[in-house]
């Protein structure tokens, strides 16, 4: 199955080629197999969002779905 | 008074009518039921002002205070509040910012100050060492931040307002160390009105002592530990700071785009913190006592870089992908003092009512006039609410009980839509940081698109975050360290037994007593609600308009969660279970 993996903030260092790139899993495939695919260290913090949603690293992936790789983060101002 | 650790069981009055200078030592009562910052400024200005004070009246008060934490080593705690009753809104309103003055007070043997009256002519208070005085500030009015900073930077941390508090802009706030903001609510204007130019301070005494120095030390290697272990903490604020949420705000199509009427930006890599680090040369800034470092400026010119809500709300809210204009504007902000969330979402409510989108030139530009209070900044400078008015266009005013909504689209986050409308101060993020849960998963998920379980949730976010707003500590080290580290490492400095519940209820007798102030003003349930658009227009993807009817079972809940009425008036025995009198008294700290 076909899966459109973007890449966000410091892990865009890991995948030269580029930030938004395609890649070919196995059917039952599950999120977290996309950070070996993007060149990411297995211990790297990563947070997973699939198609506007957070995900665990064990949710299982379906084809045409657009994947975000991020780093952990948040904001605010006083 | 018996010596206090933590606390200097002190601080000052300033009658700037008279020019007078009082100590004031209050029972201890009142700092273990306060503790300090927000919570010990709202009880004071809860008991000294009211419905009929005219906030730019001699009459209001301003009350800077530290909290117990400010002048430790407590990761976070280089912070410091301001508490007032606010002109853009009527409510009670509090300020807290990352810069040095709140230390230096506290290293001058002060607790708070209470600013009152008007003074004749303009002036600027000056600690130092321990003395205070109040001192002519003619040749600084009309000065912006950095001029002021300069003049006055050898006699401590400077906290001034610019040219736009000076001339009575309700967006205007007051900067501390050249660009840390008491940014929201207009309390630039509340210091102009009072000819108060500026403060410095520049103490003398050392860092606080614990009472228990083996258990603070073991306290204090736990939080420190929590806080090098989280991710948040350790790497994506520490290598990005908040502009890193530019993309995956965007990616959860909950980013307030074209006056919120869309909620995704086709264009938003553009002003993003990857593209931000790939134009500037950053370089990582620290407040005073934190090791998360999450502010950035640029690296030679030492120009400050705009957080996360300067970005949306002058970025994608505005359809303006010119980042060199946001970090303009930004500039402007710091140096006339002036709240970038508001200013950001009153132009883009200045765009939709002209039908067309402003350019980077006329982005900068408005700013400046708003700064100057000139042209039609004059009414910009007023806020969304009354310009709208004035534009006959009421609708298109992105605001709650007057003050502007930031970066997050509320029909994506439901239990941050519900933290909106039910905040004491108006449309802010900040009260409750419900998008901690609903987009980053911390401590954990949970469903975004429902008002499931949110009421409960959102009233109890608040009491933590007033407390955290008193203690001081900063809410980014809340997404690894939790009340419990706050509450030993408190007991340990202070000496006091704090268990971790009483500093949960100490937050919840802040928010009530908030809640009572704004019921005396007239400002209750009828303005717990959320901008029209947001409950008639979809916005992009998931984020559906919201259901109204939803919408109002989530506040009852709320309300009865908090022990209030359906009108969301607290009840008398709710009240009493806190220790408050019915109207609002504690006889406690009396």
């Amino acid at each position: 199955m076909r899966i459109i993996v973007d890449l966000f903030a410091d892990l865009r260092k890991f995948h030269p080629a580029g930030s938004t790139f395609e890649v070919e899993l196995e059917p039952g495939a599950v999120a977290k197999e996309l950070i070996g695919k993007a060149g990411i260290p297995p211990e790297y913090p990563v947070m997973i969002v699939v198609n506007e949603k957070m995900a665990a690293a064990e949710d299982s992936l379906h084809d045409g779905d657009r994947v975000g790789l991020f780093s952990p983060m948040g904001g605010g101002v006083q | 008074m018996k010596e206090m650790h933590g606390w200097h069981g002190k601080g000052l009055d300033i009658d700037l009518t008279t020019g007078t200078i009082q100590e004031i030592t209050p029972k201890k009562e009142l700092y273990m039921r306060y503790l300090g910052g927000r919570g010990l400024g709202v009880r004071m200005v809860f008991d000294q002002t009211g419905p009929d004070t005219d906030p730019l009246g001699p009459e209001n008060i301003i009350v800077f205070a530290a909290g117990p934490f400010t002048g430790s080593n407590i990761p976070t705690s280089g912070r410091f509040s301001a508490v007032s009753r606010s002109p853009l809104t009527g409510t009670m309103f509090d300020c807290n910012c990352g810069g040095r003055f709140g230390v230096q007070m506290k290293f001058n043997g002060w607790d708070f100050i209470v600013v009152r009256g008007k003074s004749p002519k303009p002036v600027f208070i000056a600690l130092d060492k321990g003395k205070v005085s109040i001192e002519d500030a003619g040749e600084l009015w009309g000065l912006n931040v950095r001029d002021v900073t300069a003049r006055l930077g050898d006699r401590g941390s400077v906290l001034t307002i610019g040219r736009a508090g000076e001339r009575g802009v309700l967006l205007s706030g007051v900067v501390n160390d050249i660009d840390h903001s008491l940014a929201r609510g207009g309390f630039g204007a509340i210091m102009g009105s009072k000819n108060l130019k500026a403060l410095v301070a520049r103490g003398h005494l050392g860092r606080l002592e614990p009472v228990h120095p083996r258990l603070y030390e073991k306290y204090y290697q736990d939080i420190t530990r929590l806080l090098t272990m989280s991710p948040v903490s350790s790497k994506g604020l520490t290598v990005y700071g908040t502009s890193v949420l530019m993309n995956l705000i965007n990616y959860m199509k909950i980013l307030p785009t074209d006056n919120f009427r869309k909620t995704t930006f086709s264009r938003a890599e553009e002003i993003s913190g990857e593209k931000m680090h790939g134009v500037y040369n950053v370089k990582s800034k620290a407040c005073y006592s934190c090791p998360i470092v999450c502010r950035k400026e640029e690296k030679e010119t030492t120009i400050p870089l705009p957080e996360y809500e300067t970005l949306a709300m002058f970025g994608s809210n505005l359809n303006n992908i010119d980042l060199k204009s946001i970090v303009e504007a930004n500039e402007l902000c710091n140096e006339y003092g002036l709240d970038t969330i508001s200013v950001g979402t009153t132009l883009s409510c200045h765009a939709e009512i002209e039908g067309r989108d402003l350019t980077p030139e006329e982005i900068v530009e408005l700013v400046k006039q708003i700064g100057e209070n000139e042209g039609v900044g004059r009414e910009l400078g007023q806020g969304s609410h009354r310009y709208a008015l004035t534009r006959d266009a009421a609708q298109t005013a992105m605001e709650v009980k007057g003050l502007e909504l930031p970066g997050y689209d509320p029909r994506g986050v439901l239990g941050q839509a519900l933290g909106y409308a039910t905040s004491n101060r108006g449309g802010c993020h900040l009260r409750a940081y419900l998008v901690g849960l609903e987009i980053l998963g911390k401590p954990k998920l949970i469903n975004r698109l429902s008002f499931d379980g949110k009421s409960g949730l959102v009233a109890l976010f608040q009491n933590i975050a007033a407390t955290v707003d008193s203690l001081i500590v900063c809410k980014f080290s809340k997404f690894s360290v939790s009340e419990e580290e706050y509450a030993n490492i408190l007991s340990a400095l202070t000496g006091l037994d704090f268990p971790s519940q009483s500093l949960i209820d100490i937050g919840e007798r802040i928010w009530n007593l908030e809640r009572l102030y704004n019921l005396n003003a007239g400002i209750g349930t009828e303005s717990d609600t959320l901008p029209e658009r947001f409950f008639t227009e979809d916005g992009s993807g998931s984020a559906k308009k919201i259901d109204h009817d939803a919408f109002m079972r989530s506040l009852q809940e709320y309300y009865h969660f908090r022990g209030w009425d359906e009108k969301g008036v607290p009840s008398t025995e709710q009240l009493k279970g806190m220790g408050l009198e019915p109207d609002g008294r504690d006889l406690h700290v009396a």
